[in-house]
């Protein structure tokens, strides 16, 4: 057994049998509807890239605000100034 | 083919790469030869017809990234078309068929100036069974095709050498098996 397969075929199809298959106008409407799509998709990829670009910024920008009222919570009691009560009322 | 030729192919191409509808053309030049050449890998009418259509579907999808480099426009075809084959085998995982029209075989061995006989031709088809399939390529390139070395070297990815080499190791073999006069640029 060999280790490809040889056939040997009577005749080439034909011309006429060929034509069936031969059809510019399908092969531009099949490019077309394939373009189309590959725009689409390309496209939806921007469209993606820029809400995740957009969704990490808006988290970054939360958790450094967090980050800073955090900070202020923090740093109030040593940077608070004592108030004395007046001894008599006035 | 003449250089007049192949520069008139590249400028329908220029051609098309603004208008594909101008692609038309070579599609209608091109599409007999592309069949034909998937067919012998195939044996099959509706699946070499799929994958002729890819492969012009590729090719307009590719268009913009053509270039001239130095061989006709039909070796880039030639090679998108070999590419579709062996991705198509890939994908189905089983071994390649190569189905080859007995005239072209009487051709051959008439050319060799032996007679026709059906043993030789069954010899041949276990023969040509038995090569690694990359040197079946050249062989169905250079006899089937007629296309010159450097063409296949383009068209299979190999150095001009390297396919050289394939083949006349191939014929080697077909004169040692067959004890045939093969003629091969100029030499017996």
């Amino acid at each position: 057994m060999g280790r490809n397969e040889i056939r040997l075929r009577r005749q080439k199809p034909s011309s006429g049998n060929l034509a069936r298959y031969r059809n510019y106008a399908k092969l531009m409407a099949r490019h077309e509807r394939n373009q189309r799509w590959q725009r689409t998709l390309r496209a939806l990829i921007y469209v993606v890239i820029v809400v995740v670009l957009m969704i990490l910024m808006i988290l970054f920008f939360l958790v450094k605000n967090l980050e800073n009222i955090q900070k202020n919570k923090t740093q109030e009691p040593k940077n608070a100034v004592e108030a004395k009560m007046p001894d008599k009322d006035v | 083919m003449t250089d007049a030729e192949i520069r008139q192919e590249y400028a329908i191409l220029e051609r098309a790469k603004k208008n594909p509808k101008a692609f038309g053309e070579l599609y209608e030049k091109y599409f007999d030869r592309i069949f034909h050449f998937i067919y012998r890998q195939m044996d099959d009418e509706d699946v070499t017809a799929d994958l002729t259509s890819q492969t012009f579907l590729s090719v307009l999808k590719n268009l913009d990234r053509y270039q001239f480099r130095g061989v006709p426009f039909s070796a880039w075809l030639y090679k998108i078309a070999s590419n579709e084959v062996n991705k198509y085998y890939r994908k189905r995982k089983h071994d390649k068929v190569f189905s080859i029209e007995e005239v072209r075989v009487r051709e051959l061995i008439e050319q060799v100036n032996e007679d026709w006989d059906e043993e030789i031709v069954m010899r041949l088809l276990e023969y040509l069974g038995n090569l690694p399939i990359e040197m079946l390529e050249v062989l169905q390139l250079r006899f089937f095709e007629d296309k010159d070395f450097k063409e296949i070297a383009f068209i299979l990815d190999i150095t001009e050498s390297g396919a050289k080499m394939r083949a006349y190791r191939a014929l080697d073999r077909l004169r040692q098996n067959f004890n045939l006069r093969i003629k091969y640029d100029g030499k017996e």
